[in-house]
């Protein structure tokens, strides 16, 4: 349910030179209208959702009292007049583009579908499982889950850059990734799953942020953080 | 003899070429090194003038802000110190630093930036900063210029020394773990974090806010148990109706924000563990099971493992009425998210994760952190919305389907709200749109994605 807000992001830089320009404007309001949908007319006996809308248009700006019913009848049709003789519209009882667009309600959005699969998308899942597969050969399941989870806890922390791809990349933050075999090991079938597992919000740690072998050389500092647990060959600690 | 005097000479000439080549090829070897190390130092640099240009504006706008007067001045002021917070931040996770290195300053960074962003909502909805926030808004841009110089100190090193200072620091944090690495960059970089160390605490409704940093759990109640009573637990929780054949021991302790105790489950004569588990040493709750075992084969529907997940959890947690919201699935495992209803309400907080194996139905996982982490008594105030009122402050363009059902959700900085969560459709795609049960204002809109895996709410 909760999602990691989106942080950061680069200024925009705008070049405002002639042509460029023009010509992207020319495509932007080419391309406008193909993200929205026009209302369609309304007009007595009219029903379904629409209607709903405008009536709950009109009554939001006080020239409708009935119920918000989806029935274009004799109230609504009333209101509409009273909203075209105030704004210096026909007064015709029709609710076409020109009152549509004075309601403000213009252009509707129309939710686009998602142009890849989301399935597909799954760049992270994959970066995790890599991450597992390499930092993680020989662990316990748990063990392989609590590598995952240390990096979501990072992305969660202000101490570390905020998304899965900044957490893992980040300078020395993983020796599987300094040394480069994160590239060279295709993930396990237990590998996939671990790293689902911490996705879905599983985390042994505790809100670990780091983990390391106690038995290679770490540094003093390292080891003055406070330790959760010891998975496998693992120490995780806050 | 003139025939070995020449035989002589063309071979010393051969080896005299393959030596140049050799030469050449070492040298160009070495400016192909140069040219990278080049390459990757000045990203290095670029990376920190980033961070220095976005703690520069962080200032700049921080001390505007104090002075704005209205909102119409306030919010874009805000929202360009919640950019520049965010690109600087970022920056710092892009220099070659040894691990553990600048977390403070990532910390303030991370938390000016989500307090201005917080404010931004605030404003949006109608609440003027008061002076409460004008103070802590000064007290961040005096911290901001503390920051500025000291990092402009850090810059005069830098200049002077190019990306080769760069890479000297990469260097020197590659050989290990140590914080305390050499080389006047390193030294400077470190002198910016021990002057950031008296950062006062900063709580407002955001996810970096002290308050959650520093969580305890609220749901762990009673006594402490013992290793043995532990055990006991667990041979109750088990879900194999076998479970007096297991070996059930207790194999670790567990520290951090649920001490507890870590347990194996074993079948007798085998090493592998079947299940293993964490249990809270207050009061004895099962923090989270987990079985291992691959699933291969899809035989169940989601709809009856849903009933498995449901079964599960209602038989552990008997005064609770638990309320599938939704599941994931994959790899022969679904996850269900169990949700408990009290007094007709959904309490999200409280959530329960359930896996169910698609073979055989078996319960493979149930993970209860977040519920012994949120659970409380709470005190569930009446809505002062009608739903039929609420489902008035919907977007137009949003058909419901059905009515709101009532539901406590957490905010980002773990407020709780009561709202009314309505789903259904703008066009073809679905939404779920969780309008305030007293104020009528939209606390949170989520679209709804049909994968291979399951719905996902994002």
């Amino acid at each position: 349910m909760q999602t990691v807000p989106l942080r950061g992001g680069t200024p925009r830089r705008w070049v405002p030179t002639g042509i460029l320009t023009l010509v992207l404007l020319a495509v932007l309001a080419a391309a406008a209208p193909a993200a929205l949908a026009q209302r369609p007319t309304l007009y007595w006996g009219s029903r379904g959702q629409q209607v709903r809308v405008l009536q709950w248009r009109l009554q939001e700006w006080g020239y409708y009292r009935g119920p918000i019913d989806g029935i274009f009848g004799n109230s609504t049709s009333q209101a509409v007049r009273r909203f075209q003789a105030r704004n210096g519209l026909r007064v015709d009882g029709i609710v076409g583009p020109a009152t549509w667009s004075a309601l403000g309600l213009g252009w509707r959005a129309q939710a686009q579908r998602a142009a890849t699969p989301v399935a597909a998308r799954s760049d992270d899942l994959t970066l995790l499982a890599r991450l597992i597969e390499a930092e993680g050969q020989g662990e316990p399941y748990e063990g392989m889950v609590a590598i995952a989870a240390v990096v979501l806890n990072r992305v969660k922390s202000p101490k570390f850059p905020n998304t899965i791809a900044g957490v893992i990349f980040q300078p020395h933050a993983f020796e599987s990734v300094t040394n480069g075999l994160i590239w060279r090991r295709t993930p396990s079938a237990l590998a996939w799953q671990a790293a689902r597992d911490a996705l879905n919000g599983w985390d042994p740690t505790y809100g670990s942020l780091f983990f390391w072998n106690p038995s290679k050389p770490v540094s003093a500092w390292i080891w003055s953080r406070p330790v959760v647990r010891q998975v496998g060959a693992h120490v995780f600690a806050l | 003899m003139e025939n070995g005097e020449k035989r002589f000479r063309s071979l010393s000439a051969l080896l005299m070429i393959a030596l140049l080549g050799v030469g050449a090829w070492a040298l160009s070897l070495r400016a192909e090194r140069d040219q990278l190390a080049l390459a990757v130092g000045t990203r290095y640099q670029q990376a920190f003038q980033f961070l220095l240009d976005g703690v520069d504006n962080m200032e700049a706008n921080l001390a505007k802000v104090a002075v704005a007067s209205g909102p119409g001045d306030q919010i874009p002021l805000l929202t360009e110190i919640w950019r520049d917070a965010g690109m600087a931040q970022t920056s710092i996770g892009q220099l070659p630093l040894p691990v553990g290195r600048m977390m403070r300053t990532s910390t303030f960074l991370a938390q000016a930036g989500d307090y201005a962003y917080s404010l931004v909502r605030q404003i949006a909805r109608g609440t003027v900063p008061d002076d409460e926030a004008r103070r802590q808004l000064a007290e961040l841009s005096q911290e901001a210029g503390k920051l500025a110089s000291e990092l402009h100190g850090v810059f005069e090193r830098a200049q002077a020394d190019g990306p080769s200072g760069w890479m000297e620091l990469q260097r020197a944090a590659a050989r290990g773990l140590t914080a305390s690495v050499g080389g006047a960059l390193g030294d400077g970089l470190g002198r910016v974090e021990t002057h950031l160390e008296e950062v006062p605490t900063l709580t407002y409704d955001g996810p970096f806010s002290d308050h959650i940093t520093e969580r305890k759990p609220r749901g762990l109640s009673g006594d402490e148990v013992s290793e043995a009573e532990a055990e006991a637990i667990v041979r109750r929780f088990l879900p194999a109706a076998d479970r007096e054949g297991y070996r059930v021991e207790v194999t670790d302790r567990v520290q951090g924000r649920i001490p507890g105790y870590h347990v194996a489950v074993r079948r007798e004569g085998e090493a592998g563990a079947v299940y293993t588990l964490d249990v809270a040493r207050q009061g004895g709750a099962v923090v989270w099971m987990n079985s291992s075992r691959r699933v291969e084969e899809n035989r169940l529907d989601r709809e009856a493992m849903r009933e498995k997940a449901e079964a599960f959890a209602r038989e552990r947690m008997e005064d609770t009425d638990l309320v599938a919201v939704d599941s994931i699935g994959s790899q022969g495992r679904t996850t269900f998210t169990l949700v408990p209803k009290v007094d007709g309400v959904l309490i999200y907080p409280d959530m329960i994760k359930v896996t169910v194996a698609a073979d055989n139905g078996e319960i493979l996982q149930y993970d209860a952190q977040s519920y012994l982490m949120n659970h409380t008594e709470r005190k569930l105030e009446k809505p002062e919305l009608e739903e039929e009122e609420a489902r008035r402050r919907l977007p137009p363009d949003f058909e419901p389907r059905g009515e709101g059902r009532l539901a406590l959700i957490p905010t980002e900085g773990l407020r709780e709200v009561l709202t009314y969560e309505y789903r259904g459709t703008v066009d073809e795609t679905e939404f779920i749109i969780f309008v305030n049960a007293s104020s009528g204002q939209i606390e949170e809109i989520l679209q709804v994605v049909p994968t291979s895996e399951g719905e996902v709410a994002r």
